[in-house]
């Protein structure tokens, strides 16, 4: 009889099975071994069996490494302390095997040898080890040219899309920019010194497929300013044989009613277009991105806890987004000082902007308000009006 | 200007004040810092270069409670609690 | 006393060299993509390049032998490169055709089925769960794992209206971010921490677990002379931070923690704005190992969406067309007074019209 019987039965079945993963392992290694063994007693008493508690890293650094111990230390020892260490990953998780398999060597040597590909932010997450282990992991990977991603009040490790490198859509590189970033903020990552966290998602068109607007304090989204790109023997081919229909799943699915379709021509008033992507997505064979092309910047998602669940919203409707992105840095300057100085204690910086208004944050980061970061304007007539005319 | 050693000092001693009272956070830190010795005698910059010195020195640690916070070293935590 | 200086702030390796030649080659330059078929797809570039990618599940917990697993694949079709995709999927790409069914072959070999595009239901994204989280209400994995095995045919095809993304979060804190997903299964705490007033104060600071309360719900008191807290119940949000701080608090709760279903969120831009998901089920038990009341329920949702959707529909996009009424009555799913929102600016989401379907 298997010491695991509950877990056992998620061996079979079609979908990729996590916990033959973890036996494979635990025949070599002995945490694998208790980490079944509280993961049973887990799905036997509904409930989980870690605890955070304690604080450890590596020398000098805040950020990359998560605490973790089980409460059942006497019964399952080879996990009682299980921490993880977040690395930082490449831009838009491209690998060679060599840089993969230099990894697993690591991992293999001083940890669980179980990952997450990847972590929620983005991170190579290695997971468990024990805390002796940290400072000769991080020597080794920084002698081998990887470093850390963040944790904590800091900026988290940035990720994006996988843009320009597999992706006709990208409307700047996501990947470069990502990278950019990363370094540029290389101290912001890790000694954190924010109100709280911090994320930067990028994506290289509206289909958002980092879901940057739901995830990341800072959404940079592309978009383009001018003329979808309309290749018309293209649209044509896709009419030919019914393909796609195009009245009805082209332009009668368009969300503004910038189409038309008359059997045989494909007509775009583009001023009223608000590249939604659906067209483009239905035929991208025949349409593409303008060439005008740029970022739009949004701020402040986050997830429910404290103040509820926000989306990214409109800061900067369009941004040239190219090496060095001076003027992205410095709006970025002048947001952090402001969030630095005003943030509250675990605030996020949506939260903030919800506190203290977006009117107010706006005109504190220097940028003028327009009508594309509002949905539409307050029906309520409580103005704090900052000029009035007094009597002499 | 205050010497980065001042800054240090004071530092220290603000997060020994606060051990086992406050979980205190590196912008209030930072804004009591500059308060104590004024504008023109300490930047924000002073204080991080400061506070980095005493974390890469060890004297002082990161901890993490529902967010980051500037400590005292201290024995690893609750393993075996 | 200082140690030794070691490399510090390197970042991390420079993309260029984790990019197979044709991709450097053709990067930037891409012109249109086609969907082969499920799991595959080909991206032609202006050069006329083209590359191909087949995207295969994965855990996302996975071992270092996994991993070596998939580089012996890539190095024998790929040319030693590979990536993951945002949705936890691995991705192996060729400039060679004849290369393709070679690696669905050997993946299906190894238990990774092809899938995950277009119209299809792709990766759930999710959390640590029980493998290795202290706030969890629930697993996260073997969530993921139950669900995905009933729903496998719609990962392994292209037959649903539109995309249709699903997330498991473990609790309220949404490492996963779940708020914007099509189909969202989310772990609850529904009790306060239980106080162990015997060992709070030997194990816990007094003043840091009171700070660790986001809502100021954790006082202390003297119990029998003994320092420890209270928690004022009516604030408590159930997010397990003073359990993060404080050992002596548990949040987990076996005889209440469970499951919620929420539905209709989107962070594509397409057609709609992107969206929140909203409550469907308030709560199912934890059943583990294989959750039947969440992955029928899930099922549930994703068969009478596929049914009642019109083409390029999302979830949301759908019951918007139909209205709220309508997706419990065609799901058979019960309406509560918890689906009534009492939050900040619930108004906003009464009826103020008199707009309604009999």
């Amino acid at each position: 009889m298997s010491d695991t019987p509950m877990i056992d039965q998620l061996e079979t079945g079609p979908w990729p099975s996590f916990i033959k993963d973890i036996k494979r392992m635990a025949e070599k290694n002995a945490m694998c071994k208790d980490l079944l063994g509280l993961l049973e007693m887990s799905y036997k008493d509904k409930k989980t069996h870690w605890k955070h508690g304690g604080i450890v890293g590596v020398r000098g650094y805040g950020g990359g490494i998560i605490g973790r111990y089980s409460d059942s230390p006497e019964k399952f020892p080879n996990v009682s302390h299980f921490h993880t260490v977040r690395v930082n990953q490449p831009s838009a998780w491209f690998y060679n095997t060599g840089a993969l398999r230099y990894l697993c060597d690591l991992w293999e040597k001083h940890g669980s040898g179980l990952t997450n590909l990847h972590g929620s932010t983005g991170d190579f997450v290695m997971l468990g080890t024990t805390t002796d282990q940290l400072e000769p992991i991080f020597t080794d990977l920084s002698e081998h040219g990887w470093d850390l991603g963040g944790s904590g009040s800091d900026v988290r490790t940035p990720s994006c899309c996988n843009g320009m490198a597999r992706c006709e859509f990208a409307c700047y590189d996501t990947m470069n920019l990502c990278y950019d970033l990363t370094n540029e903020y290389q101290d912001e990552l890790h000694r954190p010194a924010f109100p709280y966290k911090f994320k930067f998602k990028m994506s290289g068109c509206p289909n958002d497929c980092v879901a940057s607007i739901a995830r990341s304090d800072c959404s940079i989204i592309g978009t383009w300013r001018d003329d979808i790109q309309q290749d018309d023997a293209a649209v044509a081919e896709y009419a030919k044989g019914g393909k796609v229909d195009i009245a009805n799943d082209v332009v009668g699915k368009c969300p503004t009613g910038c189409m038309s379709w008359n059997g045989s021509k494909l007509s775009i008033d583009n001023k009223n277009c608000n590249r939604c992507m659906h067209c483009i997505n239905v035929m991208p064979k025949a349409l593409r991105p303008g060439k005008d092309k740029g970022a739009m910047i949004l701020l402040g998602a986050k997830a429910p806890i404290v103040q509820g669940a926000l989306l990214s919203s409109v800061l900067v409707p369009f941004i040239k987004m190219e090496p060095p992105y001076e003027e992205f840095k410095d709006l970025i300057r002048r947001i952090w000082e402001f969030w630095d100085e005003h943030g509250e204690n675990r605030e996020r910086i949506g939260e903030m902007i919800v506190r203290i208004g977006k009117g107010n944050f706006v005109e504190e980061v220097g940028l003028e308000p327009v009508p594309a970061m509002i949905k539409e304007p307050r029906s309520n007539p409580y103005i704090f009006y900052e000029e009035y005319f007094d009597e002499e | 200007m205050a010497s980065l050693e001042e800054i240090k000092d004071y530092l220290f001693h603000k997060v020994e004040s606060y051990a086992g009272k406050k979980q205190v956070k590196v912008p209030h830190l930072t804004q009591e810092i500059i308060e104590h010795f004024g504008e023109a005698e300490c930047s924000k910059k002073d204080v991080k270069e400061a506070l980095k010195e005493l974390i890469d020195e060890e004297k002082l640690v990161y901890g993490y409670y529902g967010g980051t916070t500037i400590e005292l070293p201290h024995v690893e935590g609750s393993a075996n609690a | 006393m200082a140690a030794p200086k070691r490399k510090t702030d390197i970042g991390p390796p420079h993309y260029e060299q984790m990019l197979h030649p044709m991709v450097k080659k053709n990067y930037g330059k891409w012109k249109y993509h086609e969907k082969v078929k499920p799991g595959v797809l080909m991206h032609v570039s202006e050069t006329g390049d083209k590359l191909y990618t087949v995207r295969a599940a994965s855990s996302r917990l996975v071992s270092i032998d996994k991993i070596r697993d998939f580089c012996n694949l890539a190095d024998k079709y790929c040319d030693g490169y590979l990536r993951f995709t945002s949705r936890n999927n691995v991705e192996f790409m060729t400039d060679k055709e004849a290369n393709v069914q070679p690696i669905i072959d050997e993946l299906a070999k190894m238990g990774h089925p092809v899938g995950g595009t277009g119209n299809s239901i792709s990766n759930i994204v999710h959390t640590q769960g029980w493998v290795h989280c202290h706030s969890s209400a629930t697993d996260a994995s073997g969530v993921v794992k139950a669900t995905m095995d009933e729903l496998i045919d719609y990962f392994t095809s292209m037959t649903l209206p539109a995309h249709l993304r699903i997330a498991v979060a473990c609790c309220l804190n949404m490492c996963g971010a779940v708020h914007c997903s099509d189909i969202a299964i989310l772990g609850i705490h529904r009790t306060p921490p239980t106080i162990d007033n015997d060992k709070l104060a030997n194990m816990c600071e007094i003043p840091s677990t009171v700070a660790s309360c986001p809502k100021a719900a954790i006082r202390p008191k003297v119990i029998a002379g003994k320092k420890t807290v209270e928690v004022v119940e009516d604030l408590c949000m159930y997010c397990g931070n003073c359990y993060t701080v404080c050992p002596a608090m548990p949040i987990a709760n076996p005889l209440n923690d469970g499951i919620s279903i929420w539905v209709g969120g989107k962070v594509s831009n397409s057609r709609t704005a992107p969206m929140f998901s909203k409550l469907a089920i308030p709560y199912l038990p934890n059943n583990p190992p294989r959750w039947p009341e969440v992955t029928s329920a899930v099922k549930n949702i994703v068969e009478t969406y596929a049914k009642d959707a019109k083409k390029y529909e999302r979830v949301g996009e759908w019951i918007g067309r139909i209205g709220w009424q309508k997706f419990f009555e065609k799901t058979g799913l019960e309406f509560t007074k918890y689906h009534i929102d009492d939050y900040t600016l619930a108004s906003s989401t009464y009826n103020s019209s008199t707009h309604v379907k009999f």
